[in-house]
């Protein structure tokens, strides 16, 4: 085991092999509090990727309900179980990582889907938790109730544990992007990495008897260009670009600013240890403890910090650059009431404003007689 | 150096700690019995007149990951060699067949290794750094895909919804590339016409498996309901890079493992055995 630094966690943690970060690495931020789910991402992805012989059953992204949706069935609780209800409740986590936890004998604390467990895709839909509402109740922000979609796809993590599981390094991470990949060539569809993954996002294709996984859709990236799911989002809850870590974030990177500048989005299950590069934009409507659970120290300020968007302008400038071109934004500028994005040799791929015009019109029609009802 | 090694990997697969070099060193190895004939040997009869030698089997524990309880305990071997083949029956229990990798499960595996420099000791555990070793492993799904074409989802999942529209088949072969995966890259695990159900590969270690380019070996396998018999069979000269000679007249050392899919056995979570002199009778 070697000692490598997750700032996630806030601390150095075993990991089977030595640090190496890429050159730069793939990151997207998803705003819970818009998806819909209406699976526009999970059936460009499908269309896109695995319309093949044995892919049948697999999402390489899915959007499942919270608390109670998952794909596949249980897959956070279980490894939650597994390793143990240990929240990232500071800076620095106190808990051990999947890494640390692995039993005796083996890399990571994983567990094995069961056939059954992929079954149902869409369990839990719309299954709200939380208190019974008696009569009188009204609502209240975190709701009595509440449910929220969490889309998800590989998180590409810094420190994967699908890479670490396998026995035969036919996992690996690409230098210039950190996109993880599974090499086809040289995978034996031994399925360490579906066991090894805590978020069940490596798959086996008991036709071609290897396993597969997203590729962060990588060729769309070589040519500056954001992978399909994200493309696909009718609800522009996504914004696909590259992560720093914290001490070289760059204010005009527009995933560094959310993450690291306002720290209004953040990883999802950080505790697992492996460091994923998809954060997330915590569900306003929710209890905090569970998404202090879920997205680790500093959900609640996230939360915070998003429900002031509307006073901060520049944070609102880069909630607008979401899904508002099909390029990859690397760089953004606010001039004014207006968004600017800039791809990465600086032209000009995106222009938003940030507020729609609108036109108040009297309540009665002089012209025309008559009176607007805001009804119909 | 051979008996001190021999000694070692026998006192690590768990028979008695007292056992000497020179007991180790006089230990049964496997003789293969001349038969008459050309060919690959795939018939079970062929080894009517050869005896069977009881190997045991200890879990493979030296690396990650690992299972310290591997189903197989022990596996009866036998050798016969005819003109210019060799072949062996490995035989062991078995009251599950596992004939198809499913999602979440395993087939059954059998192997066979021989040092590729005869008579040589490399590491008993898939070799070592210069001490190169070829490795024939049968496995029961591609013993299936051999005897029954290859695997579909619907065989798999009967009662499961699956779409009958794949890009591939509607686009042209420059194009269904991507879309066919690893089938496209020509990794063997994924070949749709498969023709044996033994792949014939070479190791230095653990995690350097690597399918060798020349590909020798075929099998043929029956299970009674309570046990696995499994033939496998190879030309006694080494063809291609990396391959094992068994030259009528020299002798070599073998040794085995055994994957019971049950158990979730697969990679390195197997049991094997350590080396056996193997003399391949002139």
């Amino acid at each position: 085991m070697s000692r490598v630094h997750n700032w996630q966690i806030g601390r150095e943690m075993e990991y089977p092999y030595e640090g190496a970060r890429p050159k730069r690495q793939f990151a997207a931020v998803f705003d819970t509090n818009k998806c819909i789910a209406c699976q526009s991402c999970s059936l460009a992805c499908k269309g896109a990727w695995t319309s093949g012989r044995g892919q049948e059953y697999m999402f390489w992204n899915n959007v499942e309900s919270k608390p109670y949706g998952f794909f596949p069935l249980g897959w956070d609780v279980k490894t939650l179980e597994k390793l143990g209800v240990r929240d990232q409740k500071g800076p620095v986590y106190e808990g051990r990582t999947l890494f640390e936890a692995a039993p005796d004998g083996e890399r990571v604390l994983g567990y094995l889907p069961e056939d059954s467990d992929w079954t149902f895709v869409n369990v839990g839909e719309d299954d709200s938790a939380g208190v019974g509402i008696d009569r009188g109740a009204f609502f209240e922000i975190p709701h009595m109730q509440w449910m929220f979609y969490l889309a998800r796809i590989c998180n590409h993590c810094t420190y994967p544990a699908c890479l670490a599981s396998c026995p035969r390094q036919s996992i690996y991470k690409r230098p210039e992007d950190g996109v993880v990949l599974i090499d086809q060539t040289r995978c034996r569809g031994y399925r360490e990495c579906v066991k090894g993954c805590p978020y069940k996002k490596t798959f086996f294709n008991p036709v071609t008897k290897v396993s597969e996984k997203c590729i962060a859709c990588y060729p769309r990236i070589e040519e500056g260009r954001i992978s399909t799911c994200m493309a696909a989002c009718i609800g522009r809850i996504r914004l696909q670009g590259f992560v720093s870590t914290p001490e070289n974030a760059r204010e005009d990177n527009p995933i560094d600013f959310l993450v690291h500048v306002r720290k209004v989005a953040r990883p999802l299950y950080p505790q697992f240890g492996t460091e994923p590069n998809v954060y997330y934009v915590p569900p306003i409507h929710v209890p905090a403890a569970f998404l202090g659970q879920m997205f680790g120290h500093g959900a609640d300020a996230a939360v915070k910090a998003y429900r002031g968007a509307s006073e901060d302008k520049d944070l609102l400038a880069v909630f607008t650059l979401f899904g508002s071109c099909p390029t990859l934004i690397h760089r953004f500028r606010r001039e004014g009431d207006v968004a600017l994005g800039f791809s990465e040799d600086g032209t000009e791929v995106a222009r938003v404003p940030l507020y729609e015009p609108s036109i108040i019109r009297p309540f009665h029609d002089a012209a025309r007689g008559a009176y607007r009802h805001n009804t119909t | 150096m051979r008996r001190t090694l021999l000694a070692l990997a026998l006192v690590v697969s768990g028979l008695p700690a007292a056992a000497s070099a020179e007991e180790a060193a006089a230990a049964p190895g496997v003789s293969m019995v001349v038969v008459g004939g050309k060919g690959p040997i795939a018939d079970v009869a062929a080894f009517a007149q050869a005896p069977a030698l009881k190997v045991v089997l200890m879990p493979q524990v030296a690396t990650t990951p690992r299972n310290p309880a591997p189903a197989t305990s022990s596996l009866d071997v036998r050798a016969v060699r005819n003109d210019d083949h060799a072949g062996f029956l490995l035989e062991w229990d078995d009251d599950s067949p596992d004939v198809r990798a499913r999602i979440d499960g395993f087939g059954d595996m059998v192997a066979v290794q021989l040092p590729v420099v005869a008579g040589t000791l490399p590491a008993p555990f898939m070799g070592n750094k210069g001490g190169r070793v070829q490795i024939l492993q049968w496995r029961a799904d591609w013993q299936t895909d051999v005897d029954k074409g290859a695997v579909t989802m619907r065989e798999l999942y009967p009662n499961a919804y699956a779409s009958d529209f794949h890009h591939e088949d509607h686009l042209p072969a420059a194009e269904a590339v991507a879309y066919r995966g690893a089938v496209s890259l020509g990794n063997p695990m994924s070949d749709r016409q498969r023709t044996s159900s033994v792949q014939d590969l070479m190791a230095e270690g653990f995690g350097s498996l690597t399918p060798r380019q020349t590909q020798a070996a075929s099998g043929a396998a029956s299970h009674d309901g309570k046990r696995w018999h499994v033939v496998i069979t190879r030309p006694l000269e080494g063809r291609g890079e990396s391959a094992a000679s068994l030259a009528p007249g020299t002798s070599t050392n073998i040794s085995f493992a055994v994957w019971n899919g049950s158990h979730r056995e697969v990679g390195a979570r197997k049991a094997w055995a350590a080396w056996v002199p193997l003399a391949v009778v002139k």
